[in-house]
């Protein structure tokens, strides 16, 4: 696991939780997944390690838009992820294999008093690996600190459309809480197979310190998505040629997309009041990206997501 | 040692904004901004350039630092993975543009002007594209050769990135030239802390937090509204 403590922005955080030693049973969730082709040329989830309180069950067939793809669905025993909760996720696709990971419900970072939680990730993409990776959005309550680590190991062929959203709060929570936690950080790293960087994005959000309603920040909006996809050069050029930007200011929304650096792939960005739309803009993008890549858009989402 | 008024007429000739670097031509997604009414009085301008500011501290700012102790103890490789720290760290294509652009043009006009064997020899790493060559850690190079203090190339970068988005303002938002002044003034007050803030920031530190003004970048990026190149 990463050493966390050495994050300048955590010094204030660094309080022993008493109730629950950090590490312990329940508080320290684990899983590595691992997708491969078997020898039918099937994408299957070859290997599942998982640790509480993080669970997946057997990947399943339900995405009709690509009745073939694995998907597979976190779910979390433990609820919110709660003061001193440490959390470590490896993905790898394999070779030519594909796989859609999302998780079962938003992820909710509780209010805490000692400590923080913290996610550390990696995910690896063989050659002409394919994965999309679009969890529900993360939503931190008042007084919580989140910090995310996540390293990206992808070979030049393969695709990943890593989408995250993060609302400011319990908006329709009592009187409504927007922008009163302590802390969100969420470092995003990405590397070719033999180490060189292609990118590091770091995102610090310290309501409390610095205003996020500035404009050029949050400004009037309360849902972010940040959308990374790294993707062969030509196939970026494209999806970036089809992608429209703008800002609606009926519809409470803003798109932008700019190209990563060191021709990686695109970032996407949508900004917006609610987490629907930005949720329906975000799958339309990926939906494009499919296409781009396998030919085939993405389903409609299920009615009860 | 240069002594004190020589190093005083050093930074303000490579800080003012006539140093033809190109930073004139720049707006920092501001012309979209203004387009969007995002912008539109003193007020928003304020906020939309402490975010500019914020985000240049946290990134441009923190490499200028090492760079320029990197050139100190002559730490080429150092200097090198600065430069190269800037560029993993901007996600919009516009901002890295803008930065080796003008970076380039820095080490152009430096070479011309002064005998920097460092500076030659990071101009010719530019050229043969061994390195990006970004503006702050071109200008935290310049500044150490020229006998300049670490505090007033901090000084440069903040005042560089507040000047570029207050001249934009003055030609696409209804703001005076006594507004822009006042907002210039209120920031340089608080340039003190932001140091103490970041001095002893590394790499792992760079953040950005910007998701509006990376939106209208991108606008700008697409689209076709062409005052500024940014």
């Amino acid at each position: 696991m990463k050493d966390f403590t050495q994050c300048r922005e955590l010094a204030p955080y660094l309080t022993k939780t008493p109730a629950m030693r950090l590490g312990a049973p329940g508080k320290n969730g684990k899983l590595d997944l691992v997708f491969e082709l078997d020898p039918d040329n099937k994408s299957i989830m070859r290997h599942w390690d998982r640790r509480a309180p993080l669970i997946v069950q057997q990947e399943l067939y339900f995405d009709e838009g690509m009745p073939e793809m694995p998907c597979v669905y976190i779910l979390s025993s433990g609820g919110p992820n709660v003061d001193g909760d440490r959390y470590e996720n490896r993905f790898t696709v394999r070779k030519d294999a594909y796989a859609f990971i999302s998780t079962g419900a938003a992820t909710k970072i509780a209010e805490m008093i000692y400590n923080y939680s913290a996610l550390k990730q990696t995910f690896v993409l063989e050659e002409n690996a394919y994965l999309e990776y679009l969890p529900e959005a993360t939503i931190p309550c008042r007084n919580s600190r989140y910090v995310t680590d996540t390293d990206i190991h992808i070979h030049p062929s393969a695709t990943l459309f890593y989408g995250e959203i993060y609302t400011g709060g319990r908006k329709y929570y009592k009187d409504g809480e927007l922008f009163v936690y302590d802390l969100l950080s969420v470092c995003t790293r990405a590397f070719r197979p033999d180490g060189t960087p292609l990118f590091r994005e770091k995102m610090v959000a310290e309501p409390k310190r610095k205003s996020v309603r500035h404009v050029g920040v949050m400004h009037r909006y309360d849902v972010f998505a940040n959308v990374i996809v790294l993707t062969p050069e030509k196939d970026a050029a494209q999806i970036y040629e089809r992608t429209r930007v703008f800002i609606d200011r009926e519809e409470e929304l803003a798109v932008g997309i700019t190209h990563l650096p060191n021709r990686s792939g695109l970032i996407f960005k949508v900004l917006g009041k609610e987490t629907q739309p930005v949720k329906r803009i975000v799958r339309e993008f990926c939906s494009a990206v499919r296409m781009q890549i396998k030919g085939k858009p993405l389903p409609e989402e299920f009615i009860w997501r | 040692m240069t002594d004190d008024i020589t190093r005083l007429m050093r930074l303000a000739e490579f800080a003012d904004s006539a140093f033809p670097v190109g930073t004139f031509s720049f707006s920092n997604g501001l012309e979209s901004a203004a387009f969007e009414n995002i912008v539109h009085d003193a007020e928003t301008l304020e906020q939309y350039t402490r975010t500019v500011l914020r985000q240049t501290l946290h990134c441009d700012a923190i490499a200028a630092l090492v760079a320029f102790r990197a050139a100190a103890r002559n730490d080429y490789e150092e200097i090198k993975e600065a430069d190269r720290q800037v560029i993993l760290c901007k996600m919009n294509a516009e901002a890295r543009q803008m930065l080796t652009r003008t970076g380039k043009k820095m080490a152009e006009i430096c070479t011309r002007i002064t005998e920097s064997a460092l500076m030659k020899r990071w101009l010719q790493d530019i050229r043969e594209q061994q390195v990006a060559g970004t503006y702050p850690v071109t200008q935290a190079v310049y500044f150490q050769q020229c006998g300049l203090t670490e505090k007033e190339l901090f000084a440069a970068v903040e005042y560089g990135a507040v000047n570029m988005v207050l001249n934009a303002a003055l030609r696409c938002v209804k703001v005076s030239h006594y507004e822009t002044q006042a907002i210039l003034y209120r920031l340089g007050a608080e340039a003190s802390e932001e140091y103490e803030n970041i001095r002893d920031a590394g790499y792992e530190d760079m953040t950005a937090f910007v998701p509006e003004m990376d939106i209208l970048a991108s606008l700008h990026e697409k689209g076709t509204m062409r005052m500024f190149m940014n």
